[in-house]
């Protein structure tokens, strides 16, 4: 039995003397009953982060300097300290022991990009350059300009040079793989690639995680974002309904035309308010972001950061590993309204004879499930071909399947144009002009 | 004038290793107790192989802290939002490693039974039969 003056355990900074730290904790026993609410202060302490240690280089993602703590024995001695520096291993590592109860607490490491373990770990699962992509710079990618509006602080300005960039390599991608590709489905298949949606899932994918409700001690690895918190709709309103007047009233006034929200990449969910610094009360400032869009505003930024601190080549390589790599199903995006008259109008376009709808195979016409195989044909060259349980229904697939073998044409690669940022990257090298087709047809 | 197609709002999906490759186990956490035995060869890991196998994972964030009066344990945090604990009492630091890596290995999600030799995305390049096709069968 360990007996305690009860001042001295009540005193808040004597509490850690009791509990989890020392070494005899556990074996404390009070008989009392106000002694048993004190061995349960004792023995569940102020909940702190676990104490942690770190190495400033890139990479590491430990939290050694605990094996430092639990290596002294002296407790009172090391209690005394509030921060202890020390030198370990070949790398001279600055060992920062935030001690519990040991005078007014010093800041979290963790909230500094160089010693947060969490941000360490998330630049080396997306194999960023350890000597040219620095931490700080991952930190700032993680901060939404909801969080802190200063544009040198947050990452707004590089997730508009990431959007620009994933748009743009996106889009030549497409359109050099399949240049028949028509306006609308060519727009959707570059925000099935590399949307707000498809970035927001991105990010989850790369482990990134977010503070709820971030203050300044929030962990620099964590993405900091203002919610859009309940009742700000009518925020939200206001600020879609005077967009488009606002607009209107430039327009007229022959200013140059503001670029639509959508067009960069940014949705009217977003919640603004009058910046309290502007006396006119022209400028707004972004106060509540909903949680997609600022997953994809700072995967935007890691783009858009790779770009400036590793150059194009690396940043197209990410590119293609993180973006393009993903499995999307072109085919599966069309949808037609009309696909016999749309192929009826392509043939005619291109010069080809009618297109004629031709029985090739049936089975069980006059059963409960009858098959009808139906080809559609130009002259003699089958264009498509289509099943369908009624003659009607294999006449319209055959002519889906005609018309989107006609759009997905992709050239092949002894002929496939070079993507025209090849140029950007290696400006020595050979470019190939690709394909270029007539565009959409129209009835 | 009419709009002759429409697109359908379809998303990508995500092959991991295809292209870049995130390992799914994104935090690990060793607890071990001061005083208790079975933490001995845990606190022998932690001070001898941690070190190591930290440096070869720097994709895993690592948290070391105590857990009095418990048998110690390794957590590991994954990326779907799930974790796994395994219990290494009384375990030598060998066995330890291989339960780390165990932890590192794993995607994090729950174990089931696959019945298919082959599990993609992609179509079958053969395609599937059709009986329309070919030479047909005649009564």
């Amino acid at each position: 039995m360990i007996c305690l003056d009860q001042s001295v355990v009540t005193s808040p900074e004597n509490l850690h003397l009791l509990g989890k730290n020392r070494p005899s904790s556990g074996i404390l026993l009070l008989s009392s009953l106000s002694a048993l609410t004190l061995h349960a202060h004792a023995v569940m302490p102020k909940m702190v982060r676990p104490m942690m240690a770190y190495q400033p280089p890139v990479g590491d993602q430990t939290c050694f300097g605990y094996l430092v703590v639990t290596k002294v024995r002296d407790w009172s001695a090391a209690l005394n300290i509030k921060i202890r520096i020390g030198a370990v291993g070949e790398n001279e590592w600055c060992l920062f022991l935030v001690l519990m109860g040991a005078g007014p607490a010093p800041i979290s490491p963790c909230r500094q990009p160089l010693t947060s373990t969490r941000l360490a770990a998330l630049h080396a699962r997306l194999g960023l350059s350890k000597s040219k992509f620095p931490l700080e710079t991952l930190a700032k990618c993680l901060i939404d300009r909801t969080m802190d509006h200063n544009p040198a602080v947050n990452n707004s300005a590089l997730s508009n040079l990431g959007n620009n960039l994933i748009g743009y390599w996106t889009s030549e991608y497409l359109l050099t793989k399949y240049p028949r590709l028509p306006r609308a489905i060519l727009g959707q298949s570059v925000s099935s690639f590399a949307g707000n949606k498809v970035l927001h899932i991105l990010g989850r994918e790369w482990g990134i995680d977010h503070a709820f409700m971030p203050k300044a001690e929030a962990d620099a690895g964590l993405l900091q974002f203002g919610r859009v918190r309940p009742g700000e709709e009518n925020w939200m309103l206001n600020a879609v309904n005077k967009r488009p007047v606002n607009r209107l009233k430039l327009e007229a006034q022959g200013k140059e035309r503001q670029p639509l929200e959508e067009e960069m990449g940014l949705t009217t969910e977003e919640v603004e308010i009058a910046d309290p610094s502007d006396k006119k009360g022209l400028k707004k400032i972004v106060v509540g972001m909903p949680l997609e869009l600022a997953y994809a505003n700072a995967v935007k930024a890691v783009f858009g950061a790779i770009y400036l601190h590793e150059g194009q080549k690396a940043t197209y390589e990410f590119f293609k590993a993180h973006i393009l790599s993903r499995h999307f199903d072109l085919e599966k995006v069309f949808d037609f309204f009309t696909p016999t008259r749309t192929l009826s109008r392509i043939a005619a376009r291109e010069g080809f004879e009618p297109p004629i709808a031709r029985l090739l195979s049936e089975s069980g016409r006059n059963t409960r499930h009858p098959v009808f195989n139906v080809g559609v044909f130009s002259g003699d060259e089958l264009l498509g071909e289509g099943a369908g349980a009624s003659l009607n229904e294999a006449r319209i697939r055959a002519a889906v399947n005609a018309l989107k073998a006609w759009y997905l044409y992709s050239p092949p690669a002894s002929i496939r144009g070079d993507l025209p940022s090849k140029t950007e990257r290696d400006p020595s090298a050979e470019f190939r002009g690709g394909f270029l087709d007539k565009g959409d047809v129209v009835i | 004038m009419a709009p002759t197609i429409r697109a359908l709002p379809l998303i990508s999906k995500a092959r991991n290793g295809v292209g870049a490759f995130i390992l799914q186990c994104k935090r690990m956490e060793l607890a071990y107790c001061d005083f208790g035995g079975s933490s001995n060869g845990m606190k022998r890991f932690i001070e001898r192989d941690l070190p190591k196998f930290a440096a070869a994972n720097p994709q895993i964030e690592f948290v070391v802290h105590p857990r009095p009066n418990h048998h110690p344990t390794i957590r590991g945090l994954y990326i779907n939002g799930r974790e796994k604990v395994v219990c290494v009492r009384n375990m030598h630091e060998s066995e330890i490693i291989q339960k780390a890596q165990l932890l590192r290995d794993s995607s994090g999600a729950k174990i089931k039974k696959s019945n298919k030799k082959v599990t993609s995305l992609n179509e079958s390049v053969r395609g599937v039969f059709s009986p329309y096709h070919g030479e047909q069968f005649k009564i």
